[in-house]
């Protein structure tokens, strides 16, 4: 683990605290945990509902602070993350530490007590995912990290359904690979134009590894089996035509923006414009998909437990 | 330390206490709600 230890420059404020949870990452979180428990069957009490989702989102906190915490050193030598309170000296690597498994284990109890075990055992498997298996383990060691580390992303949906239906069934299993093969065309797609400083900081990210050429064939065969897997809910009859034909559409655009991506080569002084544009539909995919989602839940009311 | 930094510290001691009794309130509520839904359901 890193050794060096930052001292505290100035007295840590709650807004610190705040900034260790990722909130901008934590957006997303609420939203596709919020959507997996809408599409699915059956009834929560609203009550329970929100406190699904909060203990998701408090969950998806902790894991942030843990991960902030072991990559302080890690983060100072990378001018995105240089900002954060560890790298500054604002707070000490206990007090994020601390912070981090409060986070942690209080959301996961309370999603146990108040909505059920299942999904607080599956919400804590997802923290111990993203905060051991990608951070501590697997980050610094394969240039794989990213479609790891999307595991750890694709977890809300799956939370979600179950605190309503407090088993695990293929549909939710659907959502969490939707995201899942999701993850690493979105991802790629920044990595090829953002100019990052990854290699200084010692982590192997694709595109410095493999070489430019292999990730973009890499991000267009994710987006072919994307595009299936986000149509097998569809076929197994789990959701309805609403969802089914947004979801090829979707998905289909989705395959066609990374055809050029997967095609060329960036030269000196290039654009990127077909990297940027293929990044910023793949954020507006994944809301687009899973608001189709619950539409199709709301408006056919089909959704068997399949 | 000078007086200003005592200041400082003092000011985000204060931020951190009213923070940390907001989440606390926000608790005692959350299980009231909580333990309303389940005697109800």
């Amino acid at each position: 683990m890193p050794t060096t230890v930052t001292s505290t420059t100035a007295p840590s404020e709650w807004r610190d605290y705040y900034a260790l949870t990722k909130p901008r990452v934590m957006s997303l979180v609420v939203f596709t945990g919020l959507c997996g428990l809408l599409a699915a069957p059956g009834h929560i009490n609203p009550v329970l509902g929100f406190t699904a989702v909060l203990c998701i989102a408090l969950g998806a906190g902790g894991a942030g602070a843990l991960n902030q915490w072991w990559e302080a050193d890690l983060d100072a030598r990378m001018k995105r993350t240089a900002k954060r309170p560890l790298p500054l000296g604002r707070m000490t690597r206990t007090s994020a530490r601390d912070f981090g498994v409060a986070l942690s284990v209080g959301s996961v109890l309370i999603m146990g007590l108040a909505v059920n075990w299942l999904s607080a055992i599956v919400l804590a498997v997802s923290i111990l995912y993203y905060a051991v298996v990608y951070t501590i383990w697997l980050k610094p060691r394969t240039p794989q990290n990213i479609v790891i580390g999307g595991g750890a992303g694709a977890f809300p949906p799956l939370i979600g359904w179950i605190a309503v239906t407090g088993h695990i069934t293929w549909m939710p299993v659907l959502l969490f690979l939707i995201i899942f093969m999701w993850t690493p065309p979105h991802f790629w797609a920044l990595a090829l134009f953002v100019q990052s400083d990854y290699a200084k900081a010692g982590i192997p990210m694709m595109p410095v590894v493999a070489g430019e050429k292999s990730t973009r064939r890499q991000i267009l065969a994710y987006a072919v089996i994307l595009l299936v897997v986000s149509l097998v809910p569809w076929w197994i009859g789990g959701t309805g035509a609403i969802y089914g034909v947004t979801a090829l559409a979707l998905s289909a655009a989705f395959v066609a923006l990374c055809l050029p991506v997967a095609s060329r080569l960036a030269g000196q002084g290039d654009t990127m414009k077909p990297e940027k544009r293929l990044f910023a539909y793949s954020v507006l995919y994944l809301f687009a998909l899973f608001a189709a989602l619950v539409v199709d839940r709301v408006v056919l009311g089909q959704g068997t437990s399949a | 330390m000078t007086p200003e930094e005592q200041d400082a510290i003092k000011r985000a001691r204060k931020g951190r206490n009213l923070a940390l009794g907001l989440v606390l309130l926000g608790l005692v509520v959350l299980f009231y709600a909580i333990a309303w839904a389940k005697i109800a359901g």
